[in-house]
């Protein structure tokens, strides 16, 4: 690859793996219910019933799946670059 | 008779699905455990052919479950639907 | 951190969790609807036979065959800009089931049954597997409780009125006789099953609370009897189909209609006893894993809310049993199919040899 044009946000970098996970599982639950959530409240604006409402639920799992494989791929590298470096 | 008269419908519905489920699981259970055991012992004589074994132990298995997974689709019925 | 804090500190998160989902945070029960609910009522109302509903696992099919068709397209274009990891996962899994077919049925047979193998066990795979992601079975709209046939349930819930309807904290969980108004039927059935809600309801519920339950818009598709039974069909009508183009209409049906001597009539119709049976247990066996797992999901974790640690054993295993039970659909599909195409019985191989490699 080229050089980095930016260096990546790493907010979880200094945590053990587990909690690393916690946060995926609350990220991955916060983007389905915020989807779902703006997805009423459009419905609730514009009055189609369920449009919007699935529309929403299928982006917010749209991004938690997305966010959340990026985040496990995070994880999965530290664990495996953790276990070639000593025995954990 | 005056007992079986106290436990009414909503009793004998209960025993009905537990009878179901449980008898039901029986024979699928000792029918597996036979299978896998003899799959055990085909494995140990001739380790070489262990993914022709798995996979036919792993359909043998199908079956056998299948029988189980009618007396729990029965008990469920006679739970839920009836 | 000392190990021993890291346990104390758990056990207590524990402790605490489990006093704070009995004492606060009380969570209604799952209502569990065997059927599948109509989401869109085209005709009719999802009562008889003839009404044309789509139903929320319908819909969830509809979802589930866009989401296999998007992610095999991506797979399939190789020479464009999406990366490579796709493809050799795709090449991967389609070689993994060629390999098994040819293993099973022999190479030019294996070959003429790969794509509906293939078909089967992705579709089934994907299909159980999203049925466990969190968006199944938990966001929907409310269906209010009525005292008309269709719209009436044993059990319901409480919801808030107003707002997004959430099953909010301590939410009243509500059972209903119903079975005294089975007998009655038109008006006296309808008057019956008021005065059995009016009964249940009374003093549960507060102003602007409604009372009904959650109809999900996405189900697990294996949960409705229907597609598995769907799958059986064509599984079946497929393996007679190439039964007959294999070995001629003839011959094929000498394996069920044989009136060489009374005993080989016997085993003939207990070989088309044994193929409809094979509808059965397929719908069945599928059908019947899925919602067992489903119902379970659904109990475990409700059984005690904040600490799900037991619910964790059974997603693992409902994990493991959807991939399963799309390995076993599409390997007894395959194996009964080698055994429609093969010619039964030794005295038949000298003729059968010359005429194998004139066919197809």
């Amino acid at each position: 690859m080229t050089e980095p044009r930016k260096p990546k946000l790493r907010p979880m970098q200094g945590f053990p793996p587990s909690v690393q996970l916690i946060g995926i599982g609350w990220y991955v639950a916060i983007c389905i219910i915020l989807g779902v959530v703006g997805g009423v409240f459009l419905d609730r604006a514009v009055d189609t019933k369920p449009l919007f409402t699935m529309l929403g639920l299928m982006l917010g799992m749209v991004m938690a799946f997305w966010g959340g494989y990026l985040q496990l791929k995070e994880v999965l590298t530290t664990i495996g670059s953790g276990k070639r470096g000593e025995k954990q | 008779m005056v007992a079986l008269l106290a436990i009414g419908d909503e009793g004998l519905r209960f025993i009905a699905a537990s009878l179901a489920i449980g008898l039901g699981a029986l024979g699928p259970g000792l029918a597996i455990g036979n299978l896998v055991g003899r799959a055990m012992e085909a494995l140990g004589r001739n380790p070489e052919a262990q993914p022709v074994i798995q996979t036919n132990m792993i359909l043998g298995i199908a079956f056998a479950e299948a029988i189980a997974i009618y007396a729990l689709v029965t008990a469920i019925m006679i739970g839920f639907v009836f | 951190m000392t190990r021993r804090a890291i346990i104390v500190g758990a056990l207590l998160f524990t402790a605490i969790s489990i006093v704070l989902s009995f004492a606060v945070v009380k969570p209604a029960k799952p209502i569990i609807e065997i059927r599948g609910e109509p989401l869109v009522k085209i005709s009719g109302d999802g009562g008889g036979i003839f009404d044309v509903v789509i139903l929320n696992t319908l819909f969830t099919a509809w979802a589930v065959m866009a989401i296999v068709l998007v992610f095999w397209l991506l797979v399939a274009r190789r020479r464009s800009l999406v990366p490579s990891g796709l493809y050799n996962l795709g090449e991967a899994v389609i070689d993994l089931i060629d390999g098994f077919c040819a293993s099973i049925a022999g190479e030019r047979n294996g070959r003429r049954f790969l794509p509906l193998v293939a078909t089967l066990f992705i579709y089934i795979a994907f299909a159980n597997w999203l049925s466990l992601t969190p968006v199944f079975n938990s966001v929907g709209f409310f269906e209010p409780l009525g005292a008309e046939e269709h719209e009436f349930h044993e059990d319901a819930t409480v919801f808030k009125g107003d707002g997004i309807s959430i099953i909010s904290f301590g939410a009243q969980d509500i059972e209903i006789e119903g079975a005294a108004c089975e007998t009655l039927t038109g008006e006296e059935a309808v008057h019956c099953r008021e005065t059995a809600i009016e009964h249940a309801t009374e003093g549960k519920v507060k102003e602007g609370e409604k009372v009904g339950l959650l109809v999900p818009y996405l189900r697990g598709i294996n949960t409705d009897l229907m597609t598995p039974a769907s799958f059986a069909i064509v599984s079946v009508l497929l393996i007679q189909y190439w039964g007959i183009t294999s070995l001629g209409f003839f011959r094929y049906a000498s394996k069920f209609i044989n009136f060489k001597g009374p005993l080989d009539f016997f085993v003939g119709f207990l070989e088309s006893i044994a193929e409809l049976a094979k509808l059965i247990s397929f719908s069945f066996r599928l059908f019947g894993n899925l919602l067992a797992g489903e119902i379970l999901l659904l109990v475990m974790t409700f059984l005690v809310p904040l600490v799900s640690v037991v619910m964790v054993i059974f997603y693992g295993l409902e994990l493991f049993v959807g991939a399963i039970q799309a390995f076993v659909f599409g390997a007894l599909t395959l194996v009964f199919a080698s055994l429609a195409v093969s010619h039964h019985g030794p005295e038949e191989h000298e003729q059968a040899e010359p005429e194998a490699s004139a066919h197809h």
